[in-house]
Formats: structure tokens, sequence, C-alpha cells
């Protein structure tokens, strides 16, 4: 596993590449697109799972931190989707150069999921798109922002602030500037308020492996607008990942079945 | 500009140095490292935000994933080592790679809950360890501390209130009467014979201590005084720095939090060890 950074020196990112394990050349590597704050932090072992699997099945891959997150470069409140998907695209282009492969299957997790969604427009090395639990709904997803940033606060201290709760529910401005401990810009904010089923460019010609729960009814709706086209394949999940709990509570880091269908849609 | 680096045994450790914005001579560097199994950036980024602030302020940071934990694997000797001892076999490692790098022979630790312990272990093992800060490291509850304790949730309920000016006379005047380890069911740490006599040899060396307790955790420590009541008289409290900031939780949710941790962090360190402080090597 190598460690690096890449991208210009205004927009440093940072960056693991994790070669085939028995340096073969392959035509596949993989693109690991991270979620939002939180989920970010609680996807990383798994993240680390995956990518070492998978090189030491002879594919390359790649995980990177966008600009204002992780290791990267930038305050928290720096981060936008718009930036973002040109994050993605910087990377991917990294990650063709590194490997020498010359196609790509992006991973995206989450808010990743968009992101790798728009990354992929015109990008003609990207054969396949695997969106697990992708948001597609950007209202929704800020409402559940603002609620786990609550019960995050009412686990962390003994005594919680009966305040809080009654500002989540009477004033829809508060806990707006930021989730979980993870700064949002307006701007930020705004673009994922927007998130519908239209923010998903799916190109044509490029396989989609949607991973989700099949109880999961707003990702039900939006794949039914086209799961007739070719290859676009629905891969239900029983597990429910919990992508906002803080590290210390008693839930999986690595779900086997996760990690299971990740590789699977990865080497498909 | 940061720098990726990689060190220790295989050089399979992975780290992310922030260097200081400004050099000076025999500045101490700050080693920031895992809490639980949160990767290098630290819960909620803190320590990506903390190792920047302490670089602006002229001191190089190295934030770092000790064995097994993010990035870096588990240890080829791991087999019959325990977690405390590979942290700081991991943590020389660090050190000596600043050492050899950029000739930086002094460090501050900053160690959040697991990382408290093991930076309390290695502080004693290595005098390199000139600066050791402790947030919500260990904790060692007096009988007052079980009467706030009780008194701070009958407080949180609603309907206290009007019984809260009795109630405050009344706790006023409870003696901080010893209370052993058993009895307090606290979490597993040195007995407080151990810690005293470790923390006073720790000031006695000239190395700087800092114990910083939240508001996670009501249970074990609850008071600003308690410190000073459980080892009251002790050498290391004239000479070492203790504050309880209930307004901070255990892992920083909050961007207010970790600013005040932060700056708190950032105005200790340099106090110590800034240009104008000199190189004095333990204050309160």
């Amino acid at each position: 596993m190598t460690p690096f950074h890449f991208g210009s020196s205004e927009r440093t990112l940072f960056g693991l590449f994790h070669p085939a394990a028995d340096g073969a050349p392959s035509d596949v590597a993989a693109l690991l697109c991270n979620p939002f704050g939180q989920e970010a932090v609680r996807g990383h072992r798994l993240y680390r799972v995956l990518a070492d699997r998978l090189a030491g099945s002879g594919v390359p891959v790649m995980r990177f931190d966008y600009f204002g997150t992780g290791d990267s470069l930038g305050e928290d409140d720096a981060g936008d989707l718009d930036g973002w998907v040109a994050d993605t695209r910087t990377a991917l282009q990294e990650l063709v150069r590194r490997s020498g492969s010359r196609r790509v299957v992006c991973v995206g997790a989450r808010l990743g999921a968009v992101i790798v969604a728009r990354a992929a427009v015109g990008m003609s090395a990207i054969a396949k798109l695997v969106l697990w639990d992708p948001v597609v709904d950007g209202a929704a997803y800020l409402a559940l922002l603002r609620t786990s940033h609550v019960q995050t606060l009412e686990l962390a201290y003994s005594l919680p602030d009966p305040g809080w709760r009654s500002a989540l529910a009477h004033d829809p401005q508060a806990f707006t500037d930021e989730a979980m401990g993870f700064g949002m810009s307006p701007t930020l904010r705004r673009q994922v308020g927007k998130i519908g089923a239209h923010s998903f460019p799916l190109p044509p010609g490029v396989g989609v492996d949607v991973i989700a729960r099949a109880s999961d009814e707003a990702v039900q709706t939006w794949f039914r607008t086209f799961e007739t086209q070719p290859a676009r394949r629905f891969r239900p999940l029983d597990h429910s990942f919990d992508w906002t709990a803080e590290e210390s509570r008693n839930t999986p880091l690595v779900p086997a079945q996760a990690l299971a269908l990740l590789t699977a849609s990865i080497r498909d | 500009m940061e720098r990726i680096v990689r060190f220790g045994p295989g050089e399979r450790l992975l780290g992310v140095v922030a260097p200081a914005a400004h050099a000076a001579p025999d500045q101490p560097a700050c080693l920031l490292f895992n809490a639980g199994v949160v990767h290098r950036i630290g819960p909620h980024r803190l320590n990506v935000k903390l190792a920047r602030a302490l670089a602006a302020r002229g001191f190089t940071a190295l934030r770092m994933d000790l064995s097994g934990l993010g990035d870096s694997p588990v240890s080829a000797d791991a087999a019959g080592v325990n977690s405390t001892d590979q942290a700081v076999a991991d943590l020389r490692a660090a050190m000596d790679h600043l050492e050899r790098s950029e000739g930086i022979r002094r460090f501050v630790l900053f160690g959040l809950c697991s990382g408290a312990r093991h930076g309390y272990r290695l502080a004693q093992v290595d005098s390199r360890v000139v600066g050791l800060l402790m947030f919500d490291g260990y904790v060692y509850p007096t009988f007052k501390t079980h009467v706030m304790r009780r008194l701070k949730r009958f407080r949180a309920l609603p309907w206290s209130a009007v019984l809260r000016k009795p109630i405050d006379w009344i706790v006023r005047r409870q003696p901080a009467h010893q209370v052993s380890a058993v009895e307090s069911d606290e979490p597993v740490q040195p007995s407080p014979e151990e810690f005293r006599a470790a923390m006073d040899a720790l000031v006695a060396r000239g190395t700087a201590v800092y114990t910083l307790h939240s508001g996670s955790f009501v249970r074990y420590f609850n008071y600003a005084e308690q410190w000073h009541d459980k080892f009251r008289g002790a050498a290391f409290l004239q000479h070492s720095r203790h504050d309880y900031l209930p307004e901070l939780d255990h892992t920083l949710s909050t961007v207010a939090a970790q600013r005040k941790l932060i700056a708190t962090v950032g105005d200790w360190v340099q106090g110590l060890f800034g240009a104008s402080a000199g190189s004095k090597a333990s204050s309160t």
C-alpha cells in the first residue's frame, strides 16, 4: 500500500494505492469513494479491508479523501459537492496512471454514490458504478444528519441538554452548520438539499450495481426508474450498516455481507 | 506542505507530518495518535485540525496510526505483546524517526482516552517526552464525586428547580473523602498510589503534565477540584495543570468543542515551549 499526495498545490489530496498483489497488469482497477463526515469515518475500516482483499486477488485499488476531508488539505467547510466530483475525476486519472488499468470500477457509498455518478459523466475509463446505500433524497438526508447530530450529543454527554431536542423540533436553523462534528458550508447544504432521482446521470453502457436494503423504499423507488435499462442490478443487503454511530458503540465495523457484496460487484 | 511518512520496523507505520510554520531551535514536536479504533485523523477529524493548528503556532505535529489501526498493519511481532506495550513501541518509533529526520529530540504527547493511557506509559519510560496531555484518561472518583453525580442527575430533572438552593447549601459542605478503586467501580487503571508516584516522578523529571476531563463521564469525574481532593498534598499537583471542562464531550462531537480544545491545547503548548516561553519544561 502506498500513501501519496496528488492533485494541484491549491487542492492537494491524500490517497492510498493498493497495487495488485501479484504485480501483474490488471485490465480493471477499483476506486473507492467516501461518504460524508462521520459516515466516512465509519466506513474507513471496511474500505481498508475491501481494498486489501481486492488487491490480494489481483485488482489494483485506490482510496482517497476529498478536499476538506480526512487527510486532504482544506478545512471542513471548504468542501462542496461540485469540488468533490472534480476530486473524484482527478483520483480516477491518478488511478489509471498508477495501475495501468484501462477500466475502473467506481464504488460510491452514501453521498459518495451521487459523487461517483456525476464524476462518471464523460469519463470513458469508468466501466461500472457500484452504489452502496445511495443518498437519493437530499432533503431527507439533511434531516437525518440533524437528528443524528442531536443523538450523538445525547450519547456523548452524561447529562444531555433537553434544549437540543426542543431546538431540533422547533428551530429549522438549529444544527445546520455541522453534522456530528463535521462542518458543513451553506453551499454544501444547498447542493445536498437538491439531491433527488435526477441527481444520478447514469451513463449508458456503464454497468450499475445498487447495494441497499430491500426495505429501503426511497432507494427502491429510485431504482425502479431505471431498472429496465441494460446492465442495471439491485443487490439486496440484509445488514443495516450503522453509518452515523460513534466508533465506540457496539456495531460491526466490517459487516461480512456488505464486504462480500461489494467484492462481488466489483469483480463481476 | 504536509508530508506522509512511513517509519518503524519495515517502515510499516503510517503518519502525516504537519511541519512547523516557523522553525525554531530545539522546539518539541507533538505526537497525535489513535483514540479507540478511529484512524489517524482522530474523532471528527480532530487530530488533523489540532495538528495543523499546532503547526501554525510553530510546532511540528505528527499524527499517526498505531499498529493494527487505520492504515498501519499489525506488527509482525505482535504475538504476546499487549496493546499498550505495542503502542509504546510504535510511539518510540515515531520519536526515533523525527529525531533522525528532523533532529527533534523533545516531544509532547496528546492522548485521548486509550491514547492518554499510552502516553502515560510512554512518558514514564522515555525522557524525550517533555509534555504529556491526557484527555479523559484516568479517573479517580472521591466520595464527593458520587454525591455530585447524584446531585447533578437530580438537578437535571425539571421539577428539581424548587429544591436547588437547599441542595446546593448541603453539597458545598460535603467533605471529599477517599474512595477505593474497588468500591467506586471505576475503569481499570493504576492504583491512586501508583498514579501519584508516577506523576510525581514525571514532574520531578521536568515533564509538563496536563490532565483534562470532559463532561462525558459524570459517574467518574464531575467537579473541578476532584483531582486536588483525590491527591491532596501530592507534589505533582503543584507542578502540573488539571482542568475539568464539562462543556467538552469525550470525542469532541461539535465544532465548537473542537475549537475550544484546540485553543486550550495550543495555548498550553505555546505557553510552555513557545519562543517567548523559553524552554521551561513544567508549569501549571
